[in-house]
């Protein structure tokens, strides 16, 4: 039986889409004025940055994200109350969640879009006519940020990894497997160094929550 | 005996200290005002550059060149001698970043003075009295000083109260979490010696 689910379906299934896409490329050039209106809100009045938050990722939001901030759909979204520090990237072609008491460091990039690793997965022929000629296989897997996660300065996380909650990354690292809850990771990639005790914290009065 | 001092005096006594803050906000908002104006200014006009730059530091930086965009936390914390600084840098200055002469600075390096407990529990400590802030977060800032002649690859991170000696060359993608003695060249996450290099070559970095 023929698979007639869209390209932006199968992407946020996990699966390979294939771009250019014209619904997912309308989504993306819906983004930028949405994108460009919340960096350039004024980084002092927090409740018309959280408003201009809101209108980009299409959910309520109650948590500080300084400018400049780069994201792929931001209607992928999802973001608890939390501090992002200027410069990050999150590229949502698949759902990013992330917790409340989170510190997200700057420069972080959290990239759920991938690509097939062989380039004749990656590549196909696309009509000679179409500009470009070529079409390329996105795979996006969701990335799950838990509670009170400190992610550092320049970290990279990939695709369908989940940070348990209270975690610290060091930084810089890279990210490409998940860490469970109350570890401290770093490296390139990241491995687990220590784990920490559970005991009771600001969002969590109960040390046993999952 | 109750500590007395502001969040911001015990930020820069490198002791730690509760954001956010009403005092601290107040300068980072302002700080990003200066930032705008900074990077918005044509790179052909040197002399207003230079002047944008300066108000962005709140210091005479007479032979520092910075590329568009340049990111900082405070700005007013960053010291800078004769230095070239390439693109989207962020200089986290909640405490003292001090940059040398003959300083070469690649792209996207990101020098990050402010760091927080790793246990969560001590991470999220105060339920605070002002309603329109949800929550704080411990944190501690501690200076980083780039000496003369230091040349550091794109993409490096520095960590709080790092010094890199004189001479100095980080690979590009390093993470320095340990202060690196001169002349020597370090790459890696986390960085590490790989060679000396010869002190007794030429150098502008060296003083006659």
């Amino acid at each position: 039986m023929a698979d007639t689910r869209t390209n932006y379906q199968k992407l946020l299934a996990g699966e390979v889409a294939w771009g250019p896409d014209p619904e997912m490329d309308s989504l993306q050039a819906a983004m930028r004025p949405r994108l460009k209106a919340f960096n350039e809100t004024p980084e002092d009045d927090i409740a018309a940055r959280q408003a201009a938050f809101s209108v980009l990722i299409g959910k309520p939001f109650e948590g500080l994200v300084r400018s400049p901030i780069m994201v792929d759909y931001g209607i992928h979204l999802t973001i608890g109350k939390t501090f992002v520090n200027s410069n990050c990237v999150f590229l949502d072609a698949n759902t990013i969640t992330i917790g409340d008491g989170c510190a997200i460091g700057t420069g972080v990039q959290l990239l759920a879009a991938g690509h097939p690793i062989h380039p004749s997965e990656r590549l196909v022929a696309a009509d000679p006519n179409d500009n470009p000629p070529f079409r390329g296989g996105v795979l996006a897997k969701p990335i799950v940020i838990g509670d009170e996660v400190w992610i550092g300065g320049g970290v990279i996380v990939l695709g369908g990894v989940t940070i348990g909650r209270g975690s610290t990354i060091g930084a810089g690292s890279v990210v490409t497997k998940s860490i469970p809850a109350f570890s401290v990771a770093a490296g390139n990639p990241a491995r687990v160094l220590r784990t920490l005790d559970r005991r009771p914290t600001f969002f969590h009065p109960d040390p046993n929550d999952p | 005996m109750t500590d007395q001092r502001s969040e911001r005096e015990k930020m820069l006594a490198g002791d730690p200290f509760l954001v956010p803050d009403r005092e601290l906000d107040a300068m980072v908002s302002a700080a990003r005002v200066r930032q705008k104006a900074f990077n918005d200014t044509p790179r052909t006009d040197y002399p207003a550059r230079m002047a944008a730059l300066e108000a962005l530091i709140g210091k005479s930086a007479p032979k520092a060149w910075i590329e568009s965009p340049f990111l900082v936390d405070y700005g007013v914390h960053i010291e800078l001698g004769d230095c070239y600084i390439n693109m989207n840098c962020t200089f986290l200055d909640a405490n003292r970043i001090v940059l040398g002469d003959k300083v070469d600075v690649g792209p996207n390096v990101q020098l990050l003075t402010a760091t927080h407990p790793v246990d969560s529990a001590k991470r999220h400590l105060d339920w605070p009295s002002d309603p329109d802030i949800p929550f704080r977060v411990a944190s501690q800032a501690l200076p980083i000083t780039i000496e003369n002649g230091v040349w550091l690859g794109a993409g490096v991170i520095v960590l709080p109260g790092v010094t890199i000696g004189e001479g100095t060359m980080v690979g590009a993608g390093s993470v320095v979490t340990k202060s690196l003695p001169p002349y020597v060249l370090a790459a890696g996450n986390p960085a590490r010696v790989i060679r000396q290099l010869d002190r007794t070559a030429p150098s502008s970095a060296r003083r006659p």
